[in-house]
C-alpha cells in the first residue's frame, strides 16, 4: 500500500495551478500509484481560525476512500483543545503550521508558544501523530511580497525532546533538514517532498540504515506534482524493504492502518 | 531520446572519477541516454582564472574520453579572464576536443561586454550557451548572477546564437514574459521544487520547441525533474521534443 502522508485539497493563491477538488487530487494520486493520502485544507493556512475549513474538509472527504481528513489547528487561539475534542477522535493525525499561524515550536513559555506544549502532551496521550509544516513553498521563488519563514530545524528538535512519546512528523524538509532532525531525535520522522539530490532516498538511507524507517512518502500534492515524490522513493537504489517502508509501511505503523 | 543538458561532474560530494558510474547508473533507470556536463562550476569559486578553468574542462574531457556514448561536453567558460583566454579555451574544448556547448555561470553579467568575444566565438563555431538565470526572492546568489531580463538583453544582442537560460523553477512567469519574444532563448526545466504549474506555463508562453530537460544532477535528481515532465498535461509529442528531441537538434547529436 502506498500511503502519501502530505497533499490538501483548495486552490493556493501563488500558483497558476487550477485548484483541485477532492475528486481531481484523488485521481492525480491514484495515477501517482498512491492508495491512500492524508489530506488537509489549504485555505486552512491562511485563517487564523482554521475551525470551518477543517468542517469543509471532513464534509468534502466523508465517503472518500483514498483521502483521510487532516485537521489543522492553530496552537495560538486559546480554545485549542476544544478543536482537538472535535477532531482528535476523527482524525489519524493532526497538523501545524508555525510559520503561518506565527506559533513558535521553541519553548514551552510565553505566549507564542502557550498552546504548543499542551498540545503535543495531549496528541501524544491520544496517541495521534502531529505534522509540522516546515515550509509550503521554496523560500527562494515565494512571491517577493509575502515572504515566509521556514520552521527551523533546531524548534522540531526542541519540541520532540520535550515531548519524547509525541509521533512528529517535519513536513517539507531539505535534504540537509532531514538529515539533522533524523540525527538529533530519536523519533521524528521525515517526509520526502522537498527532499532532492542524487539519489536522495538512497543516501539518507546509506548514511544511517535506521533512517529508512523514519522517512515518509510525502508528495505535497497539489502544489508540487505527486509523481516527483513517488519516483524519489521508488526508483531508490536500496532494498525492496526499505522502499515499502517508506512508500507506505512506515506510514501504516505510525498511524495504525 | 532523453537527453540531460544540465549536470555538474565532479560536483560537491560526487568528486572521484568512480562516482560518475552514479550518474551513470542513476541516468540508465530513468532511460537517459546522453549527460551534458558543465564541469564542477562552483570549484574555484565565481571568478576562476584561465588554468583553473582549464582545470574544471579537463575533468570533463576525461569523463567523455570514458563514456564517449553518454557523455557530451559543456566548456565552461569566465568571460572575465579576457578576450584571449576566451578564445584559446573555447578553440581547445569545441574546436579540438569535441565539446558541444558552452556553459556560462556567475562570474559575469549578461549585460556585460565581456559576454560579447564568448558569444561572437559561439556564433562562429555554431555552438549553442547554457547560461544560469535565476529570479530568488531572497537575494541574489552571486554579485553578477544573471536574471531571465539580463539572458533576454543578451539575446537581443546576439539573435544568432542559441541561448539555453538555465532553471525554469527559478524564472518565475515573469521571467517567461522576459524572454518570449526572443525565439532564441529556450529554457530548461531544472531549478527549485517540482511546483505544478511553471512546466504548463512555460508550454503556454514558449511552445514546447523552446524547452529542454535538464536536471542540474547532483544537486537535483532524475525523480523530481522528470516527475514534473511526466505529470504535467501536454501531448506525448510536446514530452518528446522536451525531453530529447530539442536538445538533439542544438547539440547536433544523432536521435534513435
Amino acid at each position: 500500500m502506498i500511503v502519501d502522508i502530505h497533499t490538501a485539497v483548495g486552490r493556493w493563491p501563488f500558483s497558476a495551478a487550477q485548484s483541485l477538488t477532492p475528486l481531481r487530487l484523488g485521481s492525480l494520486l491514484a495515477r501517482a500509484g498512491v492508495d491512500l493520502a492524508l489530506t488537509s485544507s489549504l485555505e486552512a493556512v491562511f485563517h487564523e481560525d482554521p475551525a470551518e475549513d477543517n468542517r469543509r474538509l471532513f464534509r468534502q472527504l466523508r465517503g472518500h476512500k483514498r483521502l483521510l481528513p487532516v485537521p489543522v489547528i492553530n496552537p495560538r487561539l486559546a480554545d485549542w483543545r476544544a478543536a482537538v475534542a472535535e477532531w482528535a477522535q476523527r482524525a489519524v493525525a493532526v497538523k501545524i503550521l508555525p510559520s503561518y499561524h506565527a506559533c513558535s515550536l521553541a519553548s514551552g513559555a510565553g505566549s507564542l508558544g502557550a498552546g504548543v506544549d499542551g498540545l503535543a502532551e495531549e496528541l501524544a496521550g491520544r496517541r495521534r501523530p502531529l505534522l509540522v509544516q516546515m515550509r509550503m513553498e521554496d523560500e527562494r521563488v515565494q512571491a517577493p511580497a509575502l515572504r515566509v519563514p521556514a520552521v527551523p530545524v533546531a524548534d522540531i528538535v526542541a519540541l520532540a525532546k520535550r515531548h519524547p512519546r509525541l509521533d512528529i512528523v517535519a513536513l517539507g524538509a531539505y535534504r540537509l533538514e532531514a538529515g539533522d532532525l533524523l540525527r538529533q531525535t530519536a523519533r521524528v520522522r521525515v517526509d520526502v517532498s522537498f527532499l532532492d539530490g542524487l539519489d536522495v532516498v538512497a543516501v539518507l538511507v546509506k548514511k544511517h540504515r535506521a533512517f529508512a524507517q523514519r522517512l515518509l512518502l510525502g508528495s505535497h500534492a497539489p502544489l508540487f506534482y505527486a509523481q516527483a515524490s513517488v519516483l524519489k522513493v521508488l526508483t531508490a537504489e536500496t532494498t525492496e524493504a526499505v522502499r515499502r517502508a517508506i512508500l507506505g509501511g512506515n506510514a501504516a505503523q505510525m498511524l495504525g492502518l | 531520446m532523453i537527453i540531460d543538458i544540465h549536470a555538474h561532474f565532479p560536483f560537491g560530494e560526487y568528486k572521484h572519477p568512480a562516482d560518475l558510474d552514479l550518474f551513470l547508473r542513476r541516468a540508465r533507470r530513468f532511460k537517459v541516454e546522453r549527460i551534458c556536463l558543465s564541469g564542477h562550476v562552483n570549484r574555484y569559486g565565481f571568478n576562476p582564472t584561465a588554468r583553473q578553468v582549464r582545470e574544471i574542462n579537463s575533468w570533463t574531457l576525461e569523463a567523455m574520453a570514458r563514456h564517449p556514448e553518454q557523455i557530451v561536453g559543456l566548456c565552461f567558460i569566465n568571460p572575465a579572464a579576457g578576450a584571449g583566454a576566451v578564445r584559446r579555451e573555447l578553440d581547445w574544448a569545441i574546436a579540438r576536443q569535441g565539446f558541444r556547448g558552452i556553459k556560462l555561470w556567475v562570474s559575469v553579467n549578461c549585460r556585460s561586454r565581456k559576454l560579447d568575444p564568448v558569444l561572437a566565438r559561439a556564433q562562429e563555431l555554431d555552438v549553442p550557451v547554457l547560461q544560469h538565470a535565476s529570479y530568488n526572492t531572497l537575494g541574489k546568489g552571486a554579485p553578477h548572477e544573471s536574471t531571465p531580463a539580463d539572458v533576454a538583453d543578451l539575446a537581443c544582442r546576439f539573435p544568432a546564437v542559441r541561448l539555453i537560460m538555465a532553471h525554469l523553477g527559478h524564472a518565475r512567469v515573469q521571467g517567461l514574459t522576459e524572454i518570449a519574444p526572443h525565439r532564441n532563448i529556450l529554457v530548461d526545466i531544472s531549478g527549485s521544487q517540482p511546483a505544478r504549474g511553471l512546466l504548463e506555463e512555460a508550454v503556454r508562453r514558449l511552445g514546447a520547441q523552446r524547452i529542454v530537460f535538464g536536471t542540474d544532477l547532483p544537486i537535483r535528481d532524475y525523480a523530481s525533474i522528470l516527475g514534473r515532465l511526466y505529470e504535467a498535461p501536454m501531448t506525448d509529442q510536446q514530452r518528446r521534443l522536451i525531453l530529447g528531441q530539442n536538445a538533439a537538434r542544438l547539440l547536433r547529436l544523432e536521435t534513435r
